[in-house]
C-alpha cells in the first residue's frame, strides 16, 4: 500500500470519528434540552403548588404564625397581623418571646 | 452561520472537485477559522461566501450556480442526517410547509443561538405553494437549490419561479411552486 493510500485512509477514519463526535454531541444536547424542558415544568408545578399555599394561609380566619427552632418568626398570616396589631413587616424575623 | 453549512460544502468540493481544488479554494480564501470546521460549531457567514467567491474563481463556475447546487447537495445530507424530519412527510409541499413551524423548531432545540431565515408560506391556490424568503444574509440562490433538492427527493415534478424583490434589508425573495402533471 502506498503513503497516499495509507494517508487517504487515515483521513477517512478522522472524518468518520468526527462525524460520529458531532452526532453524539447533537444527542447529547437534545437530551440536555429535554431534561431541561422537565426541569422547568417540574419548577412551575413546585411554583404553582406553593402559590396555592400560600394564598391558602394567607386567608384563614384563624391566625397562625411560623415559627423557627430558635423561636425566631419566620411567617405569619392576615389574622396573625390583625390579632397582634402588627404588619407582617414588623413580624417576621422578630424573636416569639 | 451553522458549522453543518461548512462541513458539507468542503465535503462537496472534494467530492465533485478534487481535495485539491478543496484546499486551493481554503488557502485562497485566507478564511480566520482556516477551513477546520465541526458540524456543531458556529461560523461566520463571511467565510462562506469568500469560500465560494474563491471557488468561483477557480472553476470559472459562476456563484449563484455553484450555491445552487450546494443546496441540493445540503438538502440530500439533511435526509440522510436528520430522518426524522421527514417522518410522515410525503410531498415538497408538505415539507416546505413545516419549515418554520416544525423543522426551525427542532433546529433550535439543538442551537438556540442559531439565526435562520424566515418562511412564509401561502398555500391558499390549490396546486400552488408561495414561499417567502427572508434573510439577512445573501443566501437566496442556496435557498433555491435547497427547494429544487426538497423537489427532487419527493419525486413528483413543481415548477419553481422565483422573483427577487427589492429590498435594502438582507434577502427577500419570492418563490412559486406549481405542481405539474405527473409524465404518464
Amino acid at each position: 500500500m502506498s503513503d497516499t493510500e495509507l494517508w487517504a485512509r487515515r483521513l477517512e477514519r478522522e472524518r468518520r470519528a468526527r462525524k460520529e463526535a458531532e452526532t453524539l454531541l447533537e444527542s447529547k444536547s437534545h437530551e440536555l434540552y429535554l431534561a431541561n424542558k422537565a426541569l422547568q415544568q417540574s419548577y412551575d408545578a413546585i411554583a404553582a403548588a406553593k402559590n396555592y399555599t400560600e394564598n391558602i394561609l394567607r386567608s384563614l380566619m384563624n391566625a397562625l404564625m411560623v415559627v423557627t427552632p430558635d423561636g425566631t418568626i419566620q411567617a405569619v398570616n392576615v389574622a396573625a397581623c390583625s390579632l397582634l396589631g402588627y404588619s407582617e413587616a414588623e413580624l417576621v424575623g422578630w424573636p416569639m418571646t | 452561520m451553522k458549522g453543518i453549512v461548512f462541513t458539507e460544502f468542503l465535503d462537496m468540493v472534494e467530492a465533485q472537485f478534487t481535495p485539491e481544488v478543496a484546499d486551493r479554494m481554503i488557502t485562497a480564501a485566507a478564511v480566520p477559522s482556516d477551513g477546520a470546521y465541526t458540524a456543531v460549531g458556529t461560523y461566520d457567514y463571511h467565510e462562506i461566501i469568500q469560500l465560494v467567491a474563491q471557488l468561483s474563481a477557480l472553476t470559472s463556475i459562476p456563484v449563484p450556480k455553484l450555491l445552487y447546487t450546494f443546496g441540493i447537495h445540503l438538502f440530500g445530507r439533511f435526509v440522510m442526517t436528520y430522518p426524522t424530519l421527514f417522518s410522515g412527510v410525503t410531498s415538497a409541499f408538505s415539507f416546505l410547509e413545516r419549515i418554520e413551524d416544525h423543522i426551525h423548531v427542532e433546529v433550535r432545540k439543538l442551537y438556540p443561538d442559531a439565526e435562520l431565515p424566515m418562511f412564509v408560506c401561502d398555500t391558499s391556490t390549490p396546486d400552488c405553494l408561495t414561499l417567502l424568503y427572508r434573510s439577512s444574509r445573501p443566501f437566496a440562490d442556496l435557498a433555491e437549490g435547497l427547494i429544487a433538492g426538497c423537489i427532487a427527493h419527493f419525486g413528483a415534478p413543481i415548477l419553481v419561479h422565483r422573483d427577487d424583490i427589492a429590498n435594502s434589508h438582507g434577502t427577500h425573495v419570492r418563490f412559486v411552486l406549481t405542481k405539474q402533471d405527473s409524465p404518464a
